[in-house]
């Protein structure tokens, strides 16, 4: 139960940096601050609702909560390594599990906590703007938010505990969030067009497409969203996978799906990384 | 009882060998010096017995546990000062040693620790802005929680200045009083001569020495060496010195005669066959070798012996 003492420690430190600080601050503009943008902007007669509110929220939070992540966590075993402070660590009656199960709870908590001050800011903003809160979706987004967090620090901590320098780490996060969430789109559409021909449209997609697409962990998480909030406007069109797919959906392609793809985000690069940490020679 | 127990323990990182079959053995409730210059594997040995760094062949046990195997077991007995350690620069000494504290689930009190290693006014600051000094001894109270049977410290008196590494002694003796086991590695003799039962001394890997300290200093006795000044070294003399009885050596530096004798007792002898050869004797100067200088041979020269590459040494 070690893994416990090292994450509060982990916290403690990571509470006595700027980081936590600047990502509070950062997480109640981005929440407080993005969601009073339809209000700003709407013009008479045209009074934006809640559901506009959270949907404007969706995409940046979608953006930045991933980038939160990586860098809260790259550093987290690689810089004990480097500073010498790991072998306190693991001179002390900590197993290399201990440390990485610690790590990826006290780094989640330098996103978590931030993430809920900037949410329970926001509600005071959004009631303020807004008719029609509902706490269910507001809830539903901030879950969707801690798990979004949870995920990125898991696949940082992963990589932070897989290499043995900070620019190694620093590299390993930057190509994970390029491939990721940046090219990945554009990696599946190349795929598609390698095999059919042609571009993707919108619906009518062969299922294998769509859960090739689905792999990445923003693409994964978003169907996940989608169950937690009724965002404005998802009832125009149908985003979800059953409304893209050609004939039957898979189960691969059902929501409950998604949870295990995100599953699979957290316990595969922890595994990669306590495997190889596991077995790494700190000299 | 044994508290370290190592059966051909090897390490090899690449082409190097950093351990080559390391045979060591440490009694519960001594104090063992392992010494050594800085790359003659003493690190390593202490990084294999704690589990950073896997044995490439042999094995080793720490109070009856398999340093491969049960690696946890060993570091919840024993007290750890590492080598080269970073501190976590935002945290107290008191959060450090709190940390130390709960993670052995020990009872210590943090600041009663802090207070025993001479850090009572820094118990609430941040490591950030400690000393070398001020670090080792935050790193030497964590090592003390628990009252660990068996204490490793890895070059204890590193950035400590003279008072601080004999605060540093002080402390090793209370503990070894208590009864625990202590084995400290430096690769500075003097540190050890006051406090240890026994050293072994490291050198490219291996143990090339290992005793008492009076049994090394027996073996000091065997090799004292005569300096004889003359004004000119006559011909043939250093040849006649080399045939007499318990001369191991002869050799010359500068207008110096070195001999180096493993009897002391035939000095006077060696004295009157220099005056009888027919050189003017200018000064005589006789050299019994300190720890240092046995240290020094050890581990610099190439067969392990004291020899002329210390003929300098007592010039000054």
């Amino acid at each position: 139960m070690s893994w416990i003492h090292i994450a509060r420690k982990d916290f403690a430190d990571a509470g006595r940096s700027l980081m936590l600080w600047a990502l509070t601050v950062l997480l109640i503009l981005l929440v407080a601050g993005v969601s009073s943008i339809p209000s700003l902007l709407a013009t008479d007669g045209a009074t934006p609702m809640f559901e506009d509110a959270l949907s404007f929220l969706f995409t940046p939070i979608g953006f930045l909560i991933p980038i939160i992540g990586l860098v809260v966590g790259y550093q987290a075993i690689v810089s004990e390594r480097e500073s010498g402070s790991i072998r306190f660590l693991l001179g002390l009656p900590n197993t290399r599990r201990d440390v990485v199960l610690g790590k990826v709870l006290g780094r989640t908590g330098v996103v978590a906590i931030p993430t809920v001050i900037g949410f329970a800011v926001g509600a005071v903003v959004i009631v303020a703007l807004y008719d029609g809160f509902a706490v269910v979706d507001y809830l539903g987004l901030l879950v969707f938010s801690l798990l979004m967090g949870l995920v990125y620090v898991a696949i940082a901590v992963g990589i932070s505990a897989s290499v043995s320098s900070r620019a190694k780490a620093l590299a390993g996060v930057l190509g994970f969030f390029v491939l990721f969430d940046f090219l990945w789109e554009f990696v599946t559409m190349g795929i598609y067009w390698a095999v059919e021909g042609s571009l993707p449209g919108f619906d009518g997609l062969p299922a294998w497409y769509l859960f090739v697409l689905r792999l990445s962990p923003g693409q994964s998480l978003s169907a996940i969203a989608l169950t937690l909030v009724d965002f404005a406007g998802a009832g125009d069109f149908d985003m979800t996978a059953a409304g893209r797919v050609a004939g039957e959906v898979p189960f691969y392609l059902e929501n409950w799906f998604a949870w295990i793809i995100v599953a699979m985000w957290i316990l595969v690069p922890l595994g990669i990384g306590y495997a190889r940490f596991k077995n790494a020679t700190l000299s | 009882m044994v508290a370290i127990q190592t059966d051909s323990l090897t390490r090899r990182f690449g082409d190097v060998t950093a351990v080559d079959g390391l045979d060591l053995e440490v009694k519960r409730g001594e104090v063992y010096g392992f010494l050594g210059p800085n790359g003659a594997g003493k690190s390593t040995t202490i990084n294999m017995l704690l589990g950073f760094t896997p044995a490439t062949a042999g094995a080793g046990n720490v109070l009856g546990h398999d340093i491969g195997r049960e690696s946890l077991a060993i570091r919840q007995s024993t007290g750890v000062l590492p080598e080269d350690f970073g501190m976590y620069d935002r945290l107290t000494a008191r959060k450090h040693v709190q940390f130390a504290i709960e993670t052995k689930g020990a009872s210590d009190d943090p600041d009663a620790l802090l207070r025993r290693v001479g850090l009572e006014e820094a118990i609430d600051r941040k490591a950030g802005g400690f000393s070398t000094g001020m670090k080792q001894r935050v790193a030497l109270a964590m090592a003390l929680v628990g009252d660990p049977e068996l204490l490793i410290l890895d070059e204890p008196s590193s950035g400590l200045d003279p008072n601080g590494a004999r605060e540093m002694r002080q402390i090793i003796l209370e503990e070894v009083d208590r009864g625990a086991t202590v084995f400290f590695s430096s690769h500075i003799m003097e540190q050890v001569e006051a406090i240890c039962d026994r050293v072994g001394i490291m050198r490219g890997g291996r143990l090339v020495a290992e005793d008492t300290i009076d049994a090394l200093k027996e073996q000091l006795d065997a090799e004292s060496r005569l300096l004889v000044t003359v004004d000119a070294v006559p011909d043939g003399l250093l040849s006649e010195l080399r045939t007499m009885a318990s001369v191991s050596d002869v050799h010359r530096s500068g207008s110096d005669i070195v001999v180096v004798l493993n009897d002391s007792s035939r000095k006077a002898a060696i004295i009157n066959a220099v005056e009888e050869a027919g050189a003017e004797i200018a000064d005589i100067t006789s050299e019994e070798p300190s720890l240092e200088e046995l240290f020094a041979a050890l581990t610099t020269s190439d067969d392990g012996r004291l020899e002329d590459a210390n003929s300098e040494a007592i010039d000054a």
